[in-house]
């Protein structure tokens, strides 16, 4: 299946999958040898954090002030936010380093112990705790469990019991499409680093994203996966295994995010292809990002500045990001996650519901439903950009929007000299995540049941116009319905729009889109309904109505910002 | 600062020509002047409005050679050439050039003359540095804005200007280039708010220029600066800015300077209007241009599309594209109903 993307490039077929990797030796790949010198790159991660924070705090006095704001915040994070993922020696290291740091204070002679060797303490329990492995053995056994596990999941699908393995994995990518300029990635993650940006709908994501990569035929990707899916034994068997490394959103003092940030960066310099989640948690109102965390984004400026620093520019390292969609006909999470933004947004007036529900269970049913649906989903990749949000050729050289060449050093260099400058790279590293999201609207691919969530809910508040959002979705849901004559015109409408902005680039579509709408909204329908227990769409008769107007609010959300609502 | 490079300036007007005076104070500067005629007579002459041109200072017929000569460039053009200019400049520019513009104009995508307010779009309406962002590959942006006349500063009198970019480093290059003994320079991040502070004074000062005509003295002239600035608040307010800026030397302080100058050139398209001349005989013999004129049409087509509240810029734009005799517009401001004092802080 493919959608008109208007990129040039070879266009791989879903038998095509999975692609030849682009480096056939494991052995060869950065990530093997990242692990393969761990000490080495522990050792330099820990220097140089070290040696960026005392520059930071550079009188002993500020110094300690920080080792006692850190000791502070994580003591109370011991406290209030004990996770089963947490050493059982956490609260046994703390409080070592709070006697430390009295004695400090009291002792005059300072000859053994002093702020810095506290902060080496400190800084060396983040790296090792952050660090991530990558064992070709493991990678070995997921790339072969993986397929045989969505393999036995869509076999046990109503009439697909007699598909072989090899079979069952064509169809799946008859089900997840993949657009973008896949052949351009898969060269460039050869001539520098790749760092693909995905959107952050659902918990589904990293796995998808780290085994579409796979598919692709790149080289195994490391990422920061939360810390508490490492409480999960099994995930964390393997994840461990297989490049990721562990972030704990729980800590937000200076030295551990400094500790991450350079962690990210090192691993960049030494060229592991990296996943960042630039949105920082999944998007809980449904909508796309549209602010991005800048914190790990910021490393990929790091690493190209100082890969200009470090190399002459005619061999210095390129780091390549890419932009990816994935567009979910149904998110596992909505119902929690379309809560939270309300809570978030309503303060005190919306009153949450009760939900409460079996989460294995629904998992299960999840994954079965997933994929067995008709499509239930698609990943779309966006432009290649280097890290200042230009445009790169198939042979990774940077065009700005004029289309004029430009050498990306010359962005850090300043009076003729490269310079070190943090508050230019953070301003450089905000147009770069200015260019992600308006590639995530202009790469996003509209599904039917986007398009049939959007109009309808648009039509409901135009009805009900007197009503502000709150009471809107707490309306009871049997009270609401359009004739489904007039929604049937208002998708029309919609759609006919989408088709132009297509035309303009601003927004793909899935091929769906091209049918008649009575097929658009039947086909939306099944499979926005197919997970959820109620309904956020329902015909009756000559009436659509909703059983969940949160869900549909949800999803709905999801093409915000295109300004289709003066299309209906 | 750039020490062994020297620094462009294009344009040889009059602000031109001073602030390239000021820079030569501090490093060799390269100043182009599209114009034969007048590249060759300040050659020659080496005087602009009487005042001498600063040795350190070399005219430039090439903007390839400013780009390859030069870092640090600061585009000194009027607002309606600005756009031609920097589609010429582009090809030369890279990453690595810091462009600091003192250009007190916007620029529209569409005709002013003939634009409906109602259909209008504010993202076709561009502040210089976007322009510069937008044509160029340049990204180290900033403007500068304050109470700059001309030819106070070609006079060598003590003065004070703003640096504003959303990167410190150019403002520091700024400061570095331009600070002297004579001439404070401030900082900030805020540049849309300089940029449209900058701008929007220039109605004021052709009202001012207009209350001085009528033989108005020192109480008129505060009443319209002080509400005159709040106005601007407001109207800064629908374009995105904050109202620090206005606040700041950019804002009151160049009101301040422009309406009490007859040396402005807004100030006197104002007074000549009051002592009853046409505006195309005003225009034509000023020789330069009063950028207020382009303030005021694209300001009201500013304030009928977001339907702020102006009725100073809407009255003076009567008396002077629609011919309101200036006795009415001052009767018709001052029965304008007002509300509270300084309530533009609470914005």
């Amino acid at each position: 299946m493919r959608y008109e993307s208007g990129m040039n490039g070879k266009e791989y077929k879903p038998q095509d999958y999975p692609l030849p990797y682009v480096v056939e030796d494991i052995r060869q790949w950065p990530i093997y040898k990242l692990t393969e010198n761990k000490q080495n790159f522990i050792d330099e991660v820990r220097l140089r954090v070290r040696e960026k924070l005392k520059a930071r705090f550079a009188s002993e006095k500020s110094l300690r002030n920080e080792l006692a704001n850190v000791l502070y915040q994580e003591r109370i994070r011991l406290t209030e936010k004990p996770w089963k993922a947490d050493p059982p020696d956490e609260r046994q290291f703390w409080n070592g380093l709070k006697s430390k740091l009295i004695k400090l204070e009291q002792v005059e002679d300072n000859s053994t112990l002093n702020e810095e060797a506290l902060l080496d303490e400190i800084i060396n329990r983040y790296v090792n705790e952050i660090v991530g492995d990558f064992k070709p053995g493991a990678f070995g056994i997921a790339r072969t469990i993986l397929p045989q596990f969505f393999g036995r999941i869509l076999s046990a699908a109503p009439g697909k019991w007699f598909k072989t393995v090899a079979g069952n994995m064509r169809t799946i990518h008859e089900k997840i499409p993949i657009t973008g300029d896949i052949e351009k990635i898969r060269h460039l993650a050869t001539k520098g680093t790749v760092v693909v940006v995905p959107t952050h709908f659902s918990n589904m994501d990293s796995i998808m994203v780290g085994w579409i990569l796979n598919e692709m035929g790149l080289p195994a990707f490391t990422y920061g996966a939360g810390l508490n899916l490492f409480s999960i034994k099994i995930l964390s068997h393997f994840m461990s295994r297989l490049g990721a490394y562990k972030v704990d959103r729980r800590k937000k003092n200076g030295v551990y995010l400094e500790t991450l940030k350079m962690y990210s960066t090192v691993a960049l310099q030494r060229g592991a292809h990296s996943i960042f989640f630039p949105g920082g948690t999944r998007s809980r109102s449904g909508q796309i990002e549209t602010k991005l965390k800048l914190g790990l984004l910021g490393t990929a400026v790091e690493a190209q500045k100082l890969h200009y620093m470090n190399f002459p520019v005619e061999t210095a390292p390129k780091i390549f990001v890419v932009p990816c969609i994935i567009n979910y006909h149904f998110v596992l999470e909505a119902h929690a996650l379309i809560n939270d933004y309300l809570k978030e947004t309503g303060k005190e007036r919306f009153y949450k519901e009760n939900d409460e529900y079996s989460t294995s269970f629904r998992l299960v049913r999840f994954i079965f439903k997933f994929f067995s649906a008709s499509s239930s989903l698609s990943v779309s990749f966006g432009e290649v950009m280097d890290v200042l949000g230009n445009k790169v050729d198939d042979e990774g050289n940077s065009y700005n929007h004029l289309g004029q060449n430009i050498n990306v050093k010359n962005y850090f260099i300043t009076n003729g000299e490269l310079k070190t400058d943090e508050q230019r790279d953070a301003e450089y590293t905000k147009i770069l995540g200015e260019r992600i999201v308006d590639n995530y609207h202009r790469f996003n691919v509209v599904l039917t049941s986007h398009l049939v969530c959007f109009t309808f809910f648009e039509l409901l508040r135009r009805k009900y116009g007197g009503y502000d959002l709150f009471t809107l979705l707490r309306t009871p849901s049997d009270e609401v319905s359009i004739p489904y004559a007039e929604v049937v015109e208002s998708v029309g409408r919609v759609k006919e729009k989408l088709k132009e902005m297509n035309e303009l680039k601003e927004v793909l579509i899935s091929p769906e889109l091209r049918w008649n709408v009575d097929k658009i909204i039947d086909h939306g329908m099944r499979n926005i309904n197919m997970y959820h227990s109620l309904s956020p769409l329902t015909k009756n008769g000559d009436y659509m109505g909703s059983e969940d107007l949160k869900l549909l609010y949800y999803y709905h959300n999801r093409l915000e910002g295109y300004g289709l609502e003066k299309a209906i | 600062m750039s020490a062994n490079r020297p620094v462009g300036v294009i344009g040889a007007g009059s602000f031109g020509s001073a602030i390239a005076n000021l820079l030569a104070e501090n490093q060799e500067v390269l100043l182009y002047e599209r114009n034969i005629e007048t590249r060759e007579q300040l050659n020659r002459e080496r005087k602009v409005k009487g005042f001498d041109l600063h040795p350190n200072i070399r005219l430039s017929d090439s903007l390839e050679q400013i780009a390859s000569s030069c870092y640090l460039i600061f585009p000194a053009v009027p607002s309606q050439f600005f756009k031609n200019m920097i589609i010429d400049f582009s090809p030369y520019l890279r990453p690595d050039h810091i462009m600091i513009h003192t250009t007190k104009g916007l620029h529209c995508e569409f005709d002013i003359d003939k634009a409906d307010a109602k259909t209008i779009r504010l993202k076709e309406i561009k502040t210089m540095s976007e322009l510069i962002l937008q044509e160029t590959g340049i990204v180290r942006v900033g403007s500068i804005a304050g109470p700059n006349l001309a030819l106070e500063l070609m006079d060598k009198q003590p003065a004070a200007t703003v640096v504003a970019s959303r990167f410190d480093e150019v403002i520091r290059e700024g400061v570095a280039a331009l600070k002297s003994d004579r001439f404070q320079v401030y900082g900030t991040r805020d540049i849309l708010g300089i940029e449209l502070t900058g701008v929007l004074k220039n109605y004021v000062a052709i009202a001012a220029g207009a209350m001085s005509g009528l033989g108005f003295g020192e109480n008129a002239r505060a009443l319209l600066i002080t509400r005159g600035m709040a106005e601007m608040i407001y109207i800064g307010k629908a374009l995105g800015a904050d109202k620090r800026s206005f606040l700041g030397m950019a804002g009151i302080g160049d009101l301040i300077a422009t309406c009490s100058s007859p040396k402005s050139r807004n100030f006197t398209v104002g007074y000549r209007i009051a002592k009853g001349e046409k505006l195309e005989d005003i225009v034509a013999s000023l020789g330069e241009v009063a950028e207020g004129i382009r303030t005021l049409k694209i300001g009201k087509l500013i304030v009928e599309h977001t339907g702020v509240n102006a009725p100073l810029l809407q009255t003076i734009y009567k008396v002077i594209f629609e011919g309101l005799p200036m006795e009415r517009a001052v009767k018709f401001l001052m029965r304008y109903p007002v509300s509270a004092d300084a309530e533009f802080l609470s914005l």
